[in-house]
């Protein structure tokens, strides 16, 4: 909107100047013509102290009589008189001459400043057939005419003689086309730097107007999603410092089992897909609102509703996903029909930014997913499932957009058996910052843990691990939670990865992190048979805090234990870890569970270790976390 | 039509009621306007003609003295007794002239359209 705005005022501003350019542009015609005018003004303004001289003089000579009678009867002055007008005669002042007009309104020459064949003879007739020297004669006011329709001539400047009240003759100084062009030649270089100017102001505007289009075309590029035509994250960015939050509400929409949708029917469908879905969550939405493209398959909508009403946002959620669930399409005789599921938060004016209120929705999604999909969640404290990191130098915008931009890496820490012979390694997630810094799960993982972005982490760091190890012949772990068994995109990928590469199935063990309480253990169970089938080997993760089910041990029948690292790192401080440590230590065995020990930051506890019959040792003191893989122990 | 075929046909045309007018004149300009009139007619001795044309001081043939005169200038009105009327440029404005007395003399009537024309008395 505030693009637009400036978009319209922008244009409106150039298309002001340009209507004032092409006014004055018009103008100039105009301009030059009164230039002229006051030119030939000026010249006859000179001009008209010499002929008041001469008209002073023909009264001086006049007394009694009037100025025919005493031309006419003294040939003397009459030659006197030519004479003096003979003085004005140039190459630009064609004729002079004085003329008198008859009872009958004819002229007649008194005077007349040519010579040879051209002098008129005194009381000569002459025929001029112009209305203005009459006008002069009878106003006795001097006026300057165009000499229409006559060769040659450029103006007449008629100047009424009168005696006693009465206008008695008219002088007359005729300007020849000389004198014109004289005049026209002193304009034409104005003429000429006016046309230069205005082209060059032309081009300047000309230049403005488009980089003014192409800033804003550019902008709107940028701004703009190329597929769907929504807005992109980066207008997100842009928006949420201008944005007062506590006007809208918050939801994250995200289309049901997409990525199976491409893989079946590969990604040129997809797009339709994605296309037609974003068209129809944009026809239900009003203008107030504000739709936006926040991943691959999620759409990010800021409902305008300052009054916070759930009741108004849950109706306007259901309508986005009853449109999408109602929008079957046929392709190619395929019939698919999308769903869609919603996370919404509607109290933002409770949360601290948008991204906090991006993040609570994005739970919310999470967990619509979680229930089964094509639903909508609302954010409740109660609801709440991960903890939040109330400072961070990240949001979870950036972690979602780092995801997108295949900015995740792993760095690889090594584990080595009593011999310190490096056995394996961990996978750990990483994120590359944009100015190539790596962000440490600590920041990044609290923002994202609970919402849809941690399974697009999770698919993440199995594509990448499997890419990696491809050809290293290596055994090698991934982590991930209990409940990322539930998620049929991460246990998706995680097929599609063991089956386009069954050779690493022998080499893979995944490390399961028991954090939360496990509400279908049986789906898990099935899970982890089907990918031991395959060869898979399992670990329980931090055992020994938090969620550790000694039940699970067995139900799951996993191949290794690892021991909390905590519980490590504390064994000489405190009898209760040691305690811990041993008596995992015995349950493992009885278990026929391979035992890892983790946090063995130095030898002084790589000895201790040891003493508890542990398998496998994890920690700086065995090789730090690394982009590239330790060959061997000294090598830290 | 040159404009002043055009007002010598006028003007002829007037003064003597033929439909062609017979006309000699020793001008060469003349010459090159009755070329291109139809109604005007350039003969070779002046006994024949209607009217004379003439654009300076000369004297008129034997036999021809009677016969009606045109000048080409102001001046020449003077010269010519028997000049009934100029025609002729003056500060670039073309001016015609008729000499009302020797048109009286001739019984010539103009028409209404030239009747201002006919304003020189000497």
């Amino acid at each position: 909107m505030m693009q637009k705005r400036g978009l319209i005022f922008g244009f409106s501003f150039l298309s002001i100047t340009v209507g004032i350019l092409i006014w004055l542009f018009v103008q100039i015609p105009t301009i030059e013509e009164n230039l002229r005018e006051n030119m030939t003004a000026s010249v006859v303004k000179e001009l008209s102290n010499l002929v008041k001289n001469i008209e002073q003089e023909i009264l001086q000579f006049t007394k009694d009589e009037s100025i025919y009678q005493m031309l006419k009867r003294d040939t003397d002055i009459r030659q006197h008189l030519e004479h003096d007008l003979q003085i004005l005669v140039t190459p630009s002042i064609k004729y002079v001459y004085v003329l008198y007009r008859d009872e009958r309104g004819y002229f007649h020459y008194m005077l007349d400043a040519s010579q040879g064949e051209e002098k008129a003879e005194f009381n000569q007739p002459f025929f001029a057939n112009n209305s203005e020297w009459h006008k002069a004669y009878n106003s006795g006011e001097k006026l300057i005419t165009l000499a229409q329709q006559v060769e040659n001539l450029w103006i007449s400047y008629v100047y009424p003689v009168i005696k006693d009240g009465k206008t008695e003759a008219i002088i007359m100084v005729e300007f020849s086309k000389e004198k014109q062009f004289q005049i026209i030649e002193l304009i034409k270089p104005l003429e000429h730097a006016f046309i230069f100017v205005f082209i060059f102001i032309a081009l300047v505007i000309g230049i403005a107007f488009f980089q003014l289009f192409q800033y804003f075309w550019i902008k709107k590029k940028s701004i703009t999603d190329p597929l769907t035509k929504l807005y992109n994250r980066h207008y997100l960015n842009e928006l949420k410092h201008k944005l007062n939050l506590t006007e809208y509400q918050v939801m994250m929409i995200d289309i049901d089992y997409f990525k199976k949708l491409n893989d079946t029917y590969g990604h040129q469908l997809g797009d339709i897909v994605l296309q037609n879905i974003a068209t129809n969550i944009n026809e239900n939405v009003r203008s107030k609102d504000i739709l936006i493209r926040y991943g691959g398959e999620e759409f990010l909508l800021l409902f305008y509703n300052p009054t916070h009403d759930k009741v108004m946002a849950k109706k306007m959620a259901e309508r986005i996903r009853l449109g999408v669930q109602e929008s079957a399409m046929e392709h190619l005789n395929i019939i698919i029909k999308p769903t869609i599921s919603i996370g919404i938060e509607a109290h933002t004016e409770r949360t601290k930014s948008l991204d906090e209120a991006i993040q609570h929705a994005d739970e919310m999604l999470y967990l619509a997913k979680g229930r089964g999909r094509n639903r909508i969640e609302i954010y409740h404290e109660s609801k709440l499932v991960s903890q939040r990191i109330k400072s961070s130098k990240y949001t979870i915008t950036d972690i979602k957009e780092a995801i997108d931009d295949n900015r995740l890496v792993c760095y690889f820490q090594p584990i080595a058996n009593v011999h310190k012979e490096i056995v394996r390694y961990e996978s750990l997630a990483r994120i590359k910052a944009k100015d190539g810094t790596i962000i440490m799960p600590g920041d990044f993982l609290p923002l994202i843990t609970s919402t849809n972005i941690y399974a697009d982490m999770t698919k993440s760091v199995i594509e990448y691990s499997f890419n990696f190890f491809e050809d290293k012949e290596t055994d090698f772990s991934i982590n991930l939670n209990f409940s990322d068994l539930l998620n049929d995109a991460v246990v998706a990928i995680l097929h599609e990865s063991l089956q386009k590469r069954p050779q690493m199935t022998k080499h893979l063990v995944i490390e399961l992190l028991e954090n939360e309480f496990i509400e279908d253990i049986q789906k898990i169970q099935d899970e982890i048979h089907r990918l031991r089938e395959m060869g898979v080997k399992f670990a329980v993760d931090d055992f020994g805090s938090g969620y550790s089910n000694f039940e699970n041990i067995f139900r799951l029948q996993f191949d290794y234990l690892k021991i909390d690292g905590e519980l490590i790192r504390n064994l000489g401080k405190s009898d209760h870890c040691y305690n811990m440590v041993e008596s995992l230590s015995i349950f493992a065995k009885k278990a026929k569970l391979k035992v890892i020990a983790e946090y063995v930051e130095n030898q002084e506890v790589f000895e201790y270790v040891k003493h508890f019959d542990i398998d496998f040792f994890q920690g700086y003191y065995i090789g730090k976390p690394l982009a590239t893989l330790v060959k061997k122990h000294d090598d830290t | 039509m040159n404009t002043e075929v055009i007002i010598l046909e006028q003007v002829n045309g007037a003064l003597v009621p033929k439909k062609i007018v017979k006309i000699w004149t020793k001008a060469r300009h003349f010459k090159n306007v009755l070329q291109q009139s139809k109604r005007l007619q350039e003969v070779s001795t002046c006994k024949e003609a209607d009217i004379l044309i003439y654009d300076r001081v000369d004297t008129i043939p034997l036999g021809c003295e009677k016969k009606m005169v045109f000048v080409t200038r102001f001046r020449l009105l003077h010269s010519f007794s028997s000049a009934v009327g100029a025609f002729f440029w003056s500060k670039g404005r073309p001016q015609l002239l008729f000499v009302s007395k020797r048109l009286r003399q001739r019984e010539i009537r103009l028409p209404s359209s030239l009747e201002q024309f006919s304003s020189v008395e000497f």
